[in-house]
């Protein structure tokens, strides 16, 4: 799992484009560095909101081929950590996709990326996250400045919405906990 | 002239109404009609310039009542009708336009040409009616329409006029209304009838009846003479073409080089306008820094910002549970299944597949190595450490960033919102361009005039070539004359001719001056008594008029109501001039008189404020022969409370609807 080249298809391709591209022409600002960061981080946004999406195989109507964007292998083993760890988050928590609670603990840790369907699940918030990205931070944005002040109001209202009640003190006292 | 009465049927809004002038019996020389603002004051007004000149300045050129008008039935007609009473000099006419409309097949109103008759009866009382195509001249006779706008205007008019009078524009036209409302028309017309550069007067016909017969060379220096005045009168014409191409040009020249000293701040505002533009620049790329620095914030805290809310909750759920105690410690699933394989267990008890020992045994691989859940439980929680760790305030950090971008938006917009100023400024482009535009255009007058100036003194001395081949060709033929007994009479009669031409000329422009001066100073005193600030007018030779302040050197720039009564000084001004030379004991100011002329306003007063309406009020009948105003509600309680015993005649409009009013 985790181990080899990642592709995002279709719309999510042109979507992955547009987040990873710079949108002021003078500071060279990007939103996302790389298509590994939307990947690693878009499961968590797509799980958050309660977004999940099928594969998309729009064509670039010039080759027409299907939208293309690629995570190189070797990106995807070196974020290897990251997206189990963030896989075994979604696994834990969705509760949608399995009421038992041990069954959840063992697809996040004993029987981890045994089930397909799960790493199915997975990818499926991996492209919802995009489309919650895109919607968040892209759409309706022509100038350097709306594209800032859509990273800040998603960051305000991901923070409001999300992460106020969260402390670092907190999660370290249940990190001791037996 | 003074107006008797006026009468109008179905013209407009009225469809039959009549109003009698107050005509200076028992010293009541004013009448007063009122109404608010669209009752039709403007359009009974308008009513004498149609009656009188067949024009008004309306944009609908129909004035057939609209009522009248919606009743016609095809192929039925109505008439308007103006019917306008004067009194000229010893002569009551009755001027009558009527103008008959028909409305045709398709319900379009469709008007004939104007009808114009005019009836007079002489002092003794014989009426007679003016021929057809007599009645426009008799009209001219009148009250020419030229001057007719001096006695007839309303408050647009008179800003108008103010604004030609002050900067010249129309001085050549009030000259000519000075001359002809103060009687010096009389004396023109016989310099005209003298003058030997007009080709059917009298010393032009002396010129011409020359015999020639006896002596050859007479009609030789005749034609001399005639070719010597058509090369003169051409030179003057040109001349004055260079004149006035001077003027043109002078003027040019000084409206650059005023707007030249406007540009000279201009530089300095180039100047101010690229330290703005470089100070932008530099705003806006700190601002794209911010940019950088807000994306590489979001990138370095992505996977903490994200994903600690899910950790909480993970470790929440995972602390419920106890995975600890089901780790068989310093154990491997490797031997378990070796166990497994040797089908006895540690004990000694036998682990045949199938049995439930066997099964037992089994069941411990789970717990151990590599999948004992509490290992990977523990990796987790070291990595979720780790997150909580890192976890920076990154919504903190953008709205700190967000606060600078703020800031240097403010600073952005006040920077541009100076560099917009500067801009409306220097009209966009760049001053220096419009500065050597400017010089440019001022060296193009110079050159204008400096040719002008040049041609103008080759003229004048060519001119001056010219008389002298004339005079010597006169002088010349004067001695060849005298040798016939016809030519001596002529050349005698001719002398008495110029002489008379001369003494004329003499005569009229010392008149005309006199007029001029007295005209200033009539002006002065009116204007004073209805602008009794330290204010005084002058009139050059042109009849170009400057307002001065006294308090303070210079033209003044004229307010509107100053302005308004500058005109309206003037105006009452030559009415009153020409109303005292009429009053004079003095015969010869009797013959520089003219007849009386009313003064008919149109809302004369809305410009003024109370004070200056009294002054107005006070001065109009006492300078005026007969003065119509037309007045709004507000200020026709004001003119009467001033004017109150000068008033002969009082109407006021009642409206009914649009096309509807009437007078009571």
């Amino acid at each position: 799992m985790f181990d080899k080249q990642y592709r995002f298809k279709g719309r999510h391709a042109v979507r992955v484009d547009q987040l990873t591209s710079a949108f002021d022409a003078e500071s060279k600002a990007q939103l996302f560095g790389r298509n590994i960061d939307v990947y690693t981080n878009a499961p968590l946004i797509g799980f958050l909101y309660g977004r999940t999406a099928e594969t998309d195989d729009t064509k670039n109507p010039e080759t027409n081929q299907v939208y293309n964007q690629n995570v190189m292998g070797d990106r995807v083993i070196y974020s290897q950590e990251e997206l189990m760890f963030n896989f075994r988050l979604i696994m834990l928590l969705d509760k949608q996709y399995e009421p038992d609670e041990d069954k959840r603990i063992d697809k996040a840790f004993r029987h981890m990326g045994e089930d397909p369907k799960d790493e199915e699940r997975f990818d499926s918030y991996v492209r919802g996250g995009v489309d919650v990205l895109y919607e968040k931070l892209i759409e309706g944005a022509s100038e350097p400045d709306d594209y800032i002040n859509k990273l800040y109001e998603f960051v305000e209202e991901f923070q409001d919405r999300f992460n106020s009640e969260i402390s670092s003190d907190d999660i370290m006292q249940l990190c001791i906990k037996k | 002239m003074l107006l008797q009465s006026i009468k109008l049927e179905n013209f407009r809004q009225f469809r039959n109404e009549s109003i009698d002038f107050a005509d200076g019996n028992n010293g009541k020389n004013v009448t007063i009609i009122i109404g608010e603002n669209g009752t039709g004051k403007t359009t009974f007004a308008q009513a004498f310039f149609w009656c009188l000149y067949g024009e008004t300045e309306f944009s609908d050129k129909n004035m057939l009542n609209k009522v009248v008008a919606s009743e016609l039935r095809p192929g039925q007609e109505a008439k308007v009708q103006v019917v306008l009473k004067l009194k000229h000099g010893d002569v009551d006419y009755t001027l009558i336009r009527e103008q008959i409309y028909r409305k045709d097949s398709s319900n379009r109103i469709k008007p004939d040409n104007t009808v114009f008759d005019i009836a007079k009866k002489d002092a003794s009382g014989n009426t007679s009616y003016i021929k057809k195509s007599a009645c426009e001249s008799e009209v001219k006779g009148i009250l020419p329409k030229e001057l007719s706008r001096y006695f007839f205007f309303d408050g647009e008019r008179i800003e108008k006029m103010s604004k030609d009078i002050s900067n010249g524009k129309k001085a050549a036209d009030f000259a000519d209304a000075v001359k002809g409302l103060l009687g010096l028309n009389g004396m023109y017309s016989a310099i005209q009838h003298f003058n030997p550069r007009v080709r059917s007067s009298v010393i032009s016909n002396y010129e011409s009846s020359y015999n020639s017969q006896s002596n050859a060379k007479i009609k030789e220096y005749t034609d001399t003479i005639n070719r010597c005045n058509a090369e003169i009168e051409q030179i003057d014409a040109r001349i004055e073409e260079l004149d006035s191409e001077i003027e043109t040009a002078t003027v040019r020249k000084s409206d650059k080089v005023k707007e030249l000293k406007q540009y000279e701040e201009g530089e300095k505002l180039q100047e101010e306008k690229e330290k703005l533009q470089r100070k932008i620049a530099a705003a806006e790329k700190s601002k794209a820094n911010v940019y950088k620095l807000m994306s590489k914030d979001f990138n370095g805290n992505l996977s903490s910002f994200f994903s600690i809310s899910l950790i909480q909750r993970a470790l929440e759920l995972l602390s419920e549970k106890d995975f600890a105690g089901k780790d068989i410690p310093y154990m491997h699933a490797k031997t378990i299944e070796y166990l497994l394989k040797q089908k006895v267990c540690l004990c000694g008890t036998h682990l045949d597949e199938g049995t439930i020992p066997y099964a037992k045994v089994k069941e411990l691989i789970d717990f151990l190595p590599p999948q004992s859940i509490s290992t990977t439980i523990g990796d987790f929680k070291k990595e979720s450490k780790r997150r909580a760790v890192d976890k920076k305030d990154l919504y903190g950090q953008l709205a700190d960033h967000m606060a600078v971008i703020s800031q240097q938006d403010d600073d952005l917009t006040d920077l541009r919102d100076d560099l917009a100023i500067v801009e409306g400024k220097l009209s966009g482009g760049d001053v220096r361009d419009k500065v050597r535009a400017i010089n440019h255009e001022i060296q193009v007058c110079d050159q204008t005039i400096a040719k002008d100036r040049s041609e103008r003194d080759r003229k004048i001395a060519e001119k001056a070539r010219k008389e002298s081949e004339r005079d010597r060709a006169d002088t010349e033929r004067r001695n060849l004359t005298l040798l016939d007994e016809t030519n001596k009479k002529i050349e005698i009669y001719k002398t008495y001719a110029e002489r008379i031409y001369k003494e004329l000329l003499v005569e009229y422009s010392t008149s005309e001056e006199k007029i001029r001066t007295r005209l200033q100073t009539t002006i002065n005193d009116i204007f004073k008594q209805i602008y009794n600030g330290g204010l005084y007018l002058e009139i050059d030779e042109k009849y170009h008029i400057s307002v001065y302040v006294t308090d303070y050197e210079g033209d003044v720039e004229t307010s509107t109501a100053q302005s308004i009564s500058v005109i309206f000084a003037f105006i009452t001004g030559i009415i009153k001039m020409a109303r005292d030379n009429r009053n004079s004991t003095d015969e010869d100011t009797k013959l520089l008189s003219s007849e009386p002329y009313p003064l008919v306003m149109d809302a004369p007063l809305s410009a003024f404020d109370k004070r200056r309406i009294k002054t107005v009020c006070e001065a109009l009948p006492e300078t005026a022969e007969q003065v119509i105003i037309f007045i709004k509600d507000t200020d026709g309680e004001l003119a009467e409370d001033y004017m109150g015993d000068k008033i002969g005649s009082r109407h006021h409009f009642d409206k009914k609807n649009e096309f509807e009013t009437t007078l009571v």
